[in-house]
C-alpha cells in the first residue's frame, strides 16, 4: 500500500462566471521514503496539488471530486481539528519564503518546542535538547545560542533551515516542499537540497518537490510528474524522464533548457503558451502547440496509460496511436 | 463613439458594478444619497415653500405639528416653527447647504492633500519631513478643535460685516484644511511604493521628467484609496459642518445648514415643539449614515485583497 | 592597472564604485550611539563592452550587478570613476540626458509585472519615448510605429489598446523590449530579464534576443545569475562577488578553466540535467554581508584555499594563461588545481 494516493482529484475555484477547475482528475502515488518531483510551469496546477494534499486551499477553492488518501485513510474529508493533528505529525511542509514561513514574533526555539510538544507529546526539556539537536543536524553552528534567535537574525539559507528542521522535527512521513529553494541564491540551493535529500532519506520520510526547475529534480528526485494544464501529462523514473522523456511537453520542455557546454545557435522553443483555466478545449490540452499532434488529439483527450516505467497521457503512445 | 455600448456593458458587467448590485446596503444608501442629493440640487423647485422669503410665510400658522399630528396641516408636512417656517422645506435648503459644504471642503482637502502627499513621497528629504511634521501637528489635535480655530483665524481677518456672506466659503475653507492630512498620508505611501518599481525607473530612463512622472505615473496608480477616505470623509465633513453651525461658529440662522437647523430648534426641545429639531437631526443622520454605509462597501469593494 | 580601451568598445567602466548611505536615521544614531554604516555595492570595477557582442554580468544577490546596471543608465551617480559610452563621458550625467547620447542606451527590467505602468495602454507606454526623443511626432506615426515594434517582438498588432495585465509575463517581456527598441538602441543593458519567467517561455524570450541583437547590430550587457542562459547568450563574461569582479574574460576560457573558487563553486552548483552523476559537496556558507565584508579577499570565509594572504589582501585582477583575468591569490602563486572539464554533451 502506498504511502499517499491521490485519486481522481478535482480542484475547484467558483468563481461568479463560473467554477475553473485547477486540478482536473490527477492520480498519483508516492511510496514510503520516495521522493517525488512534481513540476510544470507557472499555471499547471502543482502548488494547488500540493495544497490540496496537506488540506490548505485557500476557500472557497476546494476538492470538488476524488480522493487524498493517507496509509490507505481519506485525509480530504476530515473536519479541520482532525486535519490540524495530522498536518506536522504527519505531514510536514516546507514553502519557497523563508522569510514568512516562520513566525517573527516567537524565537526559532519556541517555535521547534512547540511543534516538538503538540505533536510528540515530549516536555519542556527534552523538547528544547531535541531542537537543539535538529539545528544542528541542519548546519546551523551555535545551536544553543541560536535557538533563542529570532527568524530576521538568521540569513535566508539560515532560515531555510530552520524550516526544514521545523517541518522534519515533529517526524511525519511525508513532506510536501513547495518550491523550497527558487528564493535562495545558486550557491545555497545546492547546500539546502542536499540536506534535505540526506535528512529525508535518514529519517525514511518521503517528499513531494513542487517545483519548476528540471535541474533540481534531476539532483533530488527518485520519479517525476509533469503537470500541464491541471492534469498529469507524465510520471515516471527521473533518470527517463529527463534523459529520454516521452511526452511531446516533457520533450519540448528539457530541450528548451539552455545547458552548459551546448552549442546550438538557438535553444528550441515550444510556441505559444499554456492555455488558461476558462474554457479549456476538448482534447488534449497540449494539441495546439504540440509539433506531433494528429486530428483526434484535438477532440479526445488522452488518459494516462502505462508506457516507460511510468505512465504518459498523450496518444502517441498505447492502443489509440 | 461606437466603443460605448460595449464599454456601458462592460462596466455594468464589471466585477464593481456586480458586487454593487449584490449589496443592498450599497444600493438602497446609494439610492437615499441620491434621494437627497436631487432634493438639494432642485430645492427651490421642490420645496413647498421657501422658508427665507419673508413674504411667504403667515404667522399663523406657526408652531404647526406635523401632518399626522392632531393640529398639523398637509401644507405644512413636517409642521412649522416658531416664525412659520415649513420645516420640510427648511430641511431641503439646509440639506443644500450642508451637501454643499461638504462636497466642497471634501474637494478641496482631497486636491490639497493629493498633490503635498505626491510631492513629498516623490521628492522626499527636507520636502517630506516638513510636509510630514506639520501633518502630524494636525493630527494631534482633535479635528473640531483644528476647524474651530482655522474658522476662528479666518472669521477674525474678516470685518464683521463681511461675516454672514462670507460664511460658506469659510466654512469650507476650514474643514478642507482640517482634513487633507488623510488624503497626504496615504498618498505618500503609495506614491513610496511606486516611486521604487521598475517603470518608474524606465520612464526616468526614457528621459521623463520628474513631473510628468508624478502627475502621469504615479498619480493614476495612487488614486485608488482616495475616493475610499473621499466618501468616508464625506460623511464627517457634514458632520464637522453640523457641529460648527450648531455652535454658532457656522451658516448664520439666515442662510442656515442642518446643523444650524438643529441648534435654532435645539432651544424648543422641551418646551414641546420638538418637531423643529427631531427632523433635521433625522436628516442629518440619515445622511451620514447613508454616507458612511456607502463608504463602507466600497472600501470592501476596492479591497484587491478581498477580491 | 590601465584598462585597455579599443575603439572596438562601445561602452568603457574605469574604476566606479558607489556607496549607500544606509545608516539609521539622524536621530536614532544621535540616542543610540550607533555608527553610519556605508554599503558598498559597487567596488572599483573597470571592464569593456565590445561592439556588437553581448557582455554578461554573473554573480548572486548583493554581489552589486544591478546596481552597475543602474549606474550605467545614470539612475545611480556613481561615488567614484568614470563611464565612457562610444568615448563620451556620461559618469555623472542624470537619466535620459543628455537625449543625444542616452537614447542609444535603453534597458530591460527584470520584473515584467513591475516594469509597466499598470495603468497606461500599451500604445502609450511605447509611445512614451517615441514621443520624449521626438521620434514621432503625430499621433499617427506614434500608432504606426508602434505597431510596427509589436510585430518585431512577436506580438498582436491590434493588442496596441490593451492593457498590461491582458498579457502574460513572457508577452510582458516582449513589450518591455519594443519599447527598448523605439530609439534603435546600440546598446541594450538587460537586468535578468528572464529570470521570472518559465523554462519554456524563456527560451522563446532568449531566442528573440539573439534575432534582435543579428537584425540591428546591438551590443548587450547581460545580467543574470543563471550560468547556463549566461553561457547561451554571452561572449564575454565578468563573474562578481560583494561588489568586485573577480573574474573577467571570453566565455570558452572561464568555462574551460575557471581561473577563481568563487567563478568554480558557481559551476558546480549549476544543478545538471543528468541524474545519477557523483554526488556534489557543495562548498558551505553563503554571501557575507555587504555593509561589513571580510578584510581581504572577500571570498576567503568559504574559499578552501584560503591562507594568510587571502585572509589579509584583497587580490588583483591579474592575467591568467587562457586570457582571462582573475583577483585570486591562489592563483597567482599557482595553488589553483586544474579544473576538470564538466561532462557536456
Amino acid at each position: 500500500m502506498s504511502l499517499l494516493e491521490l485519486d481522481n482529484i478535482v480542484v475547484e475555484f467558483p468563481t461568479r462566471r463560473g467554477p475553473l477547475e485547477a486540478v482536473k482528475g490527477l492520480s498519483l502515488d508516492l511510496d514510503e521514503g520516495e521522493i517525488l518531483g512534481l513540476v510544470g510551469e507557472s499555471g499547471a496546477g502543482k502548488s494547488i496539488t500540493g495544497a490540496a494534499i496537506t488540506g490548505l486551499i485557500e476557500p472557497p477553492g476546494l476538492i470538488r471530486s476524488g480522493e487524498v488518501r493517507l496509509r490507505g485513510a481519506r485525509i480530504d474529508n476530515l473536519p479541520a481539528d482532525k486535519m490540524r493533528r495530522i498536518r506536522g505529525k504527519e505531514i510536514g511542509a516546507i514553502f519557497q519564503d523563508p522569510l514568512t514561513s516562520l513566525n517573527p514574533v516567537y524565537t526559532v526555539g519556541e517555535q521547534l518546542v512547540d511543534t516538538m510538544r503538540v505533536h510528540l507529546g515530549l516536555d519542556q526539556k527534552t523538547a528544547r535538547q531535541r531542537a537543539i539537536d535538529w539545528l544542528a543536524e541542519v548546519g546551523i553552528p551555535a545551536p544553543e545560542a541560536r535557538l533563542d534567535q529570532y527568524p530576521h537574525q538568521f540569513s535566508g539559507g539560515m532560515r531555510q533551515r530552520v524550516v526544514i528542521a521545523l517541518a522534519l522535527c515533529a517526524e511525519p512521513k511525508l513532506i510536501i516542499a513547495d518550491e523550497p529553494t527558487t528564493a535562495l541564491d545558486v550557491s545555497v540551493q545546492a547546500q539546502i537540497l542536499s540536506l534535505l535529500k540526506r535528512l529525508c532519506r535518514e529519517n525514511g520520510t518521503a517528499v513531494v518537490l513542487v517545483t519548476h526547475d528540471m535541474g533540481v529534480i534531476a539532483e533530488t528526485a527518485d520519479r517525476v510528474a509533469v503537470m500541464y494544464a491541471g492534469r498529469l501529462v507524465e510520471i515516471g523514473d527521473v533518470k527517463q524522464v529527463i534523459e529520454e522523456p516521452l511526452h511531446p511537453y516533457t520533450r519540448g520542455l528539457m530541450a528548451s533548457i539552455p545547458q552548459i557546454g551546448i552549442r546550438d545557435r538557438r535553444l528550441t522553443q515550444i510556441e505559444g503558451a499554456m492555455p488558461g483555466l476558462r474554457n479549456p478545449a476538448p482534447g488534449c490540452a497540449f494539441a495546439p502547440r504540440c509539433p506531433r499532434a494528429m486530428d483526434h488529439c484535438h477532440s479526445i483527450r488522452p488518459a494516462p496509460q502505462d508506457a516507460g516505467t511510468g505512465q504518459v497521457a498523450c496518444h502517441l503512445y498505447g492502443e489509440t496511436s | 463613439m461606437s466603443n460605448f455600448m460595449p464599454m456601458l456593458y462592460a462596466f455594468w458587467d464589471s466585477d464593481i458594478t456586480y458586487s454593487f448590485r449584490k449589496s443592498r446596503v450599497a444600493v438602497i444608501s446609494a439610492l437615499v444619497l441620491l434621494a437627497m442629493f436631487l432634493t438639494a440640487i432642485f430645492a427651490p423647485s421642490l420645496a413647498p415653500q421657501d422658508p427665507f422669503n419673508i413674504a411667504e410665510l403667515d404667522l399663523f400658522d406657526s408652531e404647526l405639528p406635523p401632518a399626522w399630528a392632531e393640529g398639523g396641516s398637509a401644507a405644512y408636512l413636517l409642521g412649522t416653527d416658531t416664525q412659520a417656517r415649513d420645516v420640510l422645506s427648511s430641511i431641503m435648503y439646509g440639506m443644500r447647504i450642508s451637501l454643499l459644504v461638504g462636497f466642497a471642503s471634501v474637494i478641496l482637502a482631497a486636491v490639497m492633500g493629493v498633490a503635498l502627499g505626491l510631492l513629498g513621497g516623490f521628492l522626499g528629504g527636507i520636502v517630506d519631513a516638513v510636509l510630514m511634521r506639520i501633518a502630524d501637528v494636525l493630527l494631534s489635535f482633535p479635528p473640531i478643535l483644528v476647524a474651530l480655530l482655522i474658522n476662528g483665524i479666518l472669521r477674525g481677518a474678516l470685518p464683521s460685516s463681511a461675516q454672514a456672506e462670507s460664511a460658506l466659503i469659510v466654512l469650507i475653507l476650514s474643514i478642507g484644511l482640517t482634513n487633507w492630512v488623510q488624503y497626504a498620508r496615504t498618498v505618500r505611501g503609495s506614491t513610496m511604493v511606486e516611486r521604487r518599481k521598475e517603470y518608474i525607473e524606465a520612464a526616468r530612463t526614457l528621459g521623463t521628467g520628474k513631473l510628468a512622472i508624478m502627475i502621469k505615473h504615479i498619480l493614476p496608480n495612487v488614486l485608488g484609496p482616495v475616493l475610499v477616505i473621499a466618501t468616508i470623509n464625506l460623511g464627517m465633513a457634514v458632520l464637522t459642518e453640523a457641529t460648527l453651525s450648531f455652535l454658532g461658529v457656522g451658516m448664520p440662522p439666515t442662510q442656515p445648514s442642518l446643523g444650524t437647523l438643529i441648534q435654532i430648534g435645539n432651544e424648543f426641545l422641551f418646551s414641546g415643539i420638538w418637531w423643529v429639531v427631531v427632523f433635521p437631526a433625522a436628516a442629518l443622520a440619515i445622511l451620514v449614515l447613508a454616507v458612511n454605509l456607502l463608504g463602507d462597501w466600497l472600501r470592501d469593494a476596492l479591497n484587491p485583497k478581498l477580491r | 592597472m590601465t584598462p585597455q580601451i579599443t575603439p572596438d568598445d562601445i561602452l568603457s567602466v574605469q574604476n566606479i564604485s558607489k556607496r549607500f548611505d544606509v545608516s539609521e536615521p539622524f536621530l536614532n544614531r544621535l540616542l543610540e550611539r550607533r555608527p553610519r554604516r556605508i554599503l558598498t555595492a559597487v567596488n572599483d570595477i573597470s571592464f569593456e563592452v565590445p561592439r556588437g557582442k553581448t557582455f554578461a554580468v554573473v554573480g548572486e544577490s548583493g554581489c552589486g550587478k544591478s546596481t552597475v546596471a543602474r549606474l550605467l543608465m545614470g539612475l545611480h551617480s556613481p561615488s567614484g570613476g568614470t563611464i565612457r559610452f562610444e568615448g563620451d563621458d556620461i559618469t555623472h550625467m542624470p537619466p535620459g540626458k543628455p537625449a543625444a547620447l542616452r537614447r542609444r542606451m535603453q534597458m530591460i527590467f527584470q520584473d515584467p509585472y513591475a516594469s509597466l505602468n499598470p495603468r497606461w495602454r500599451v500604445r502609450d507606454i511605447i509611445g512614451e519615448p517615441l514621443k520624449n526623443f521626438g521620434i514621432c511626432k503625430t499621433r499617427a506615426e506614434v500608432t504606426r510605429e508602434v505597431e510596427k515594434l509589436l510585430s518585431q517582438v512577436g506580438l498582436n498588432p491590434a493588442d496596441a489598446k490593451k492593457f498590461p495585465h491582458e498579457f502574460s509575463g513572457g508577452q510582458r517581456q516582449r513589450l518591455s523590449i519594443a519599447r527598448a527598441l523605439t530609439t534603435r538602441p546600440e546598446l541594450l543593458i538587460c537586468d535578468e530579464p528572464t529570470s521570472a519567467l518559465d523554462v519554456s517561455v524563456q527560451s522563446q524570450i532568449l531566442n528573440l534576443m539573439k534575432d534582435l541583437q543579428d537584425e540591428f547590430n546591438m551590443s548587450y550587457i547581460f545580467i543574470s545569475h543563471d550560468l547556463a542562459v549566461v553561457w547561451y547568450m554571452a561572449d564575454v563574461l565578468a563573474v562578481m562577488y560583494l561588489g568586485k569582479i573577480v573574474e573577467v574574460g571570453p566565455k570558452e576560457e572561464i568555462f574551460g578553466n575557471p581561473q577563481h573558487p568563487y567563478t568554480r563553486l558557481l559551476m558546480e552548483t549549476v544543478p545538471k540535467l543528468t541524474v545519477g552523476g557523483a554526488e556534489r559537496a557543495p562548498v558551505a556558507g553563503e554571501v557575507p554581508n555587504p555593509i561589513s565584508p571580510p578584510p581581504g579577499c572577500a571570498f576567503h570565509p568559504r574559499c578552501p584555499m584560503a591562507n594568510d594572504t587571502c585572509r589579509s589582501v584583497a587580490p588583483a585582477l591579474n592575467l591568467r594563461e587562457g586570457g582571462q583575468k582573475s583577483a585570486c591569490h591562489a592563483a597567482d602563486e599557482g595553488r589553483l588545481k586544474p579544473w576538470l572539464r564538466l561532462a557536456a554533451e
